[in-house]
């Protein structure tokens, strides 16, 4: 088994997550936290929601990006070490959603960062956010 | 309070002024006075009628002038309404009497670009620190949303202005932090591991959704309001449409305000059971986060049964609800609410019981009565101070007049008593529940609303989880409404942050935050 397998696999089976808000409803917010809850349970697919953006591999971003976020998104998105992955959640993260047209919004996260997966919704439900991060990872095999 | 006595010193205090008395709807009292008397006017309610509770300042763009409306509250409302002109639009600050006013006068005087003389601290408080310009809520503003390419913002100039002392040093947190959820971000300096000063910034969830009304119609702005926050959702559209409902001379039929009581009290579970699993996680205590969100399925389950939403329910519309359920639902949700009944019992014996949790809440977070009556603190936050509000009895809406339930009050005004007073508001919403299954009437669920609203103007307040929730909604006769003003109770949260963050220690911060049940995107709007 070459290095390379080795890195790739553990990726594969230990997906750590960062969580931002860059300007949400609360909505796809409370959801993603509540994978790590007892019916949800993302823990025993690997999956570990971190603190730090230094430890993340992937980030899961929910609501549309706001003038006052827009540059935090992307400092948070550069402290992430690489290969790293944007997940968008919710139908204002993939496209600016109900609050498109608003003053102080920007649009979708892909305005700012790359995204790898959209995950539609208003607000996505539990399983949908699962499924994206999985679809990722068969992507990123 | 009895207006009429207050109206009537107010005449005689300022015999030169017309004082124009209108009698709103939803029970509000509205009166007009000239900019230079109103700060008097406010000093002579609040030395002699001790009416304290400011719920909102309103600031709107009426075309020819600048009108803020100073919303009160003292059992009934009344509203203090003055005209300022565009071009030289100030007035004086209120913030000596009422602190809790600063924030309002923050938010007009960036919206609509209202000079408030003598404020303490006039930053903006939602716009970006790259906002130039225009006040978002003048009818000339053109407001294009921001592009791609727009400078970067200027985020942290504070961090260096902050540390002045040797001893001392100063902590960013935020916007991205694990303690919430929610972007916001504060700078803490510190002593050692003493905390001695904060400064917040919110607004990274600032969408500018009050200017996004004036462009959609009435029952596109339902989806959009629901869309305030995620957590309470439902009151809010409940708020609106009372308010909306009330406009066009229009009452919501019986089984209606039924159907959306439950979903309010419903709400107000799943809203206070989230809050106490991220205070137990912020504080070390995962076991109880973990039994707090499983039982909280419990709530979103039913929710979505009857709207087709976990968080979301869509379940209002102008005249009514959507939404409806038969004899055997109403059995089986009897039956799962019976079930979570017995589990909050037995986590919050645990709570109770568990002297590390003690430890951890007792004597933080400290609030006394005396400062949430001067900062205007609304819900459970107030209620844990020994201030006996709530609106659901205090001016009841729905079905609440003829429901029974305690108003639950601690007189500690710390951590503990926050969490004391919401495990038993939870109990007492399965109480609430119970009776609106057992009593739903029967007969249509809506009635035809018209598209058009007739002009007029009306004050909504409503008991939201976090406690009085207020809507200003104001019709010119199109299908549009020409404003919509919505102030959250975590906005009166928030404002106290700094008086319990003093003086506290490090390791208490996330349980000061977490123990407030702050709400940002509600706040930022």
């Amino acid at each position: 088994m070459t290095w390379e397998k080795i890195v790739r696999w553990a990726r594969q089976k230990s997906p750590w997550v960062l969580h931002y808000n860059s300007g949400s409803c609360n909505g796809c917010d409370i959801e993603i936290l509540d994978l790590l809850t007892p019916r949800y349970d993302v823990e025993r697919l690997g999956i570990l929601k971190q603190a730090s953006p230094r430890h993340a591999d992937i980030l899961l971003c929910t609501g549309p990006v706001t003038r006052q976020s827009r540059d935090r998104l992307r400092r948070i998105y550069e402290q992430m070490p690489a290969p790293r992955w944007v997940i968008a959640v919710g139908s204002c993260g993939c496209s600016g959603g109900v609050f498109h047209g608003a003053y102080n919004v920007l649009g979708g996260i892909d305005q700012v960062l790359p995204v790898d997966v959209y995950v539609p919704g208003c607000p996505c439900r539990p399983e949908a956010i699962v499924d994206g991060v999985l679809q990722l990872l068969e992507k990123v095999k | 309070m009895n207006i009429d006595i207050v109206l009537a010193s107010l005449r005689q205090e300022f015999p030169t002024e017309a004082l124009p008395v209108e009698s709103g709807r939803l029970g509000e009292t509205l009166a007009a006075l000239s900019p230079g008397c109103l700060p008097a006017a406010v000093r002579l309610l609040v030395e002699r009628f001790d009416l304290r509770h400011l719920s909102t300042i309103t600031g709107q763009d009426t075309g020819s002038d600048i009108e803020l409306l100073y919303h009160f509250w003292g059992g009934q409302g009344l509203t203090l309404r003055t005209l300022l002109p565009k071009q030289e639009a100030r007035i004086a600050s209120l913030c000596a009497l009422i602190p809790g006013a600063a924030y309002y006068e923050r938010e007009v005087s960036e919206m609509l670009h209202v000079v408030f003389d003598g404020h303490p601290d006039p930053r903006p408080l939602l716009l970006a620190e790259d906002w130039r310009g225009e006040a978002p809520l003048r009818q000339d503003a053109s407001l294009r949303p921001p592009t791609k390419s727009d400078p970067p913002a200027l985020t942290e100039q504070l961090c260096a202005t902050a540390a002045q002392g040797r001893e001392r040093m100063v902590i960013p947190i935020g916007p991205q932090h694990p303690a919430l959820k929610e972007p916001l971000s504060f700078l803490l300096t510190v002593e050692g591991e003493r905390i001695v000063d904060s400064l917040l910034r919110i607004g990274y969830a600032h969408r500018g959704i009050e200017r996004l009304c004036q462009d959609r119609t009435y029952v596109q702005n339902l989806a959009l309001l629901e869309r305030i926050c995620g957590i309470c959702s439902h009151i809010h559209t409940t708020t609106y449409c009372q308010g909306v409902e009330s406009l066009l001379g229009l009452e919501a039929p019986p089984r209606a305000r039924y159907l959306r009581t439950l979903l309010c009290e419903l709400e107000r579970i799943h809203s206070h059971l989230l809050w106490l699993g991220v205070l137990a996680e912020n504080i070390g205590f995962t076991t109880i986060f973990m039994y707090a969100w499983r039982d909280r399925e419990i709530t979103l389950d039913i929710m979505e049964e009857l709207s087709g939403g976990r968080v979301s329910h869509a379940a209002n519309v102008i005249g009514g609800v959507r939404t409806n359920m038969d004899e055997h639902q109403v059995q089986s949700i009897w039956s799962r609410l019976e079930e979570l009944e017995r589990q909050i019992v037995k986590f919050s014996g645990m709570l109770e019981h568990d002297s590390s949790f003690r430890g951890r809440t007792l004597d933080v977070g400290d609030l006394s009565l005396e400062q949430v009556r001067r900062y205007c603190v609304v819900g459970p936050m107030a209620r844990a101070s020994g201030l006996d509000v709530d609106l659901r009895r205090d001016s009841p809406y729905l079905a609440y007049d003829r429901l029974l339930f305690r108003v639950i009050t601690h007189q500690e005004g710390d951590i503990w008593a926050r969490t004391l007073v919401r495990v038993q508001e939870i109990l007492e919403s399965l109480r609430l529940c119970r009776q609106v299954l057992k009593d739903l009437p029967d007969g249509p669920l809506a009635v035809p609303a018209p598209r058009r609203v007739p002009p007029g103007e009306v004050v909504s307040r409503a008991e939201s989880p976090r406690g009085e929730l207020i809507y200003y909604i104001r019709s010119d006769g199109s299908d549009k409404p020409a404003r919509v003003k919505v102030r959250t109770p975590s906005l009166t949260s928030l404002i106290t942050l700094a008086d319990q963050m003093r003086g506290i220690n490090i390791a208490d911060v996330p349980a000061v935050i977490s123990g407030m049940d702050l709400c940002i995107s509600c706040a930022d709007r």
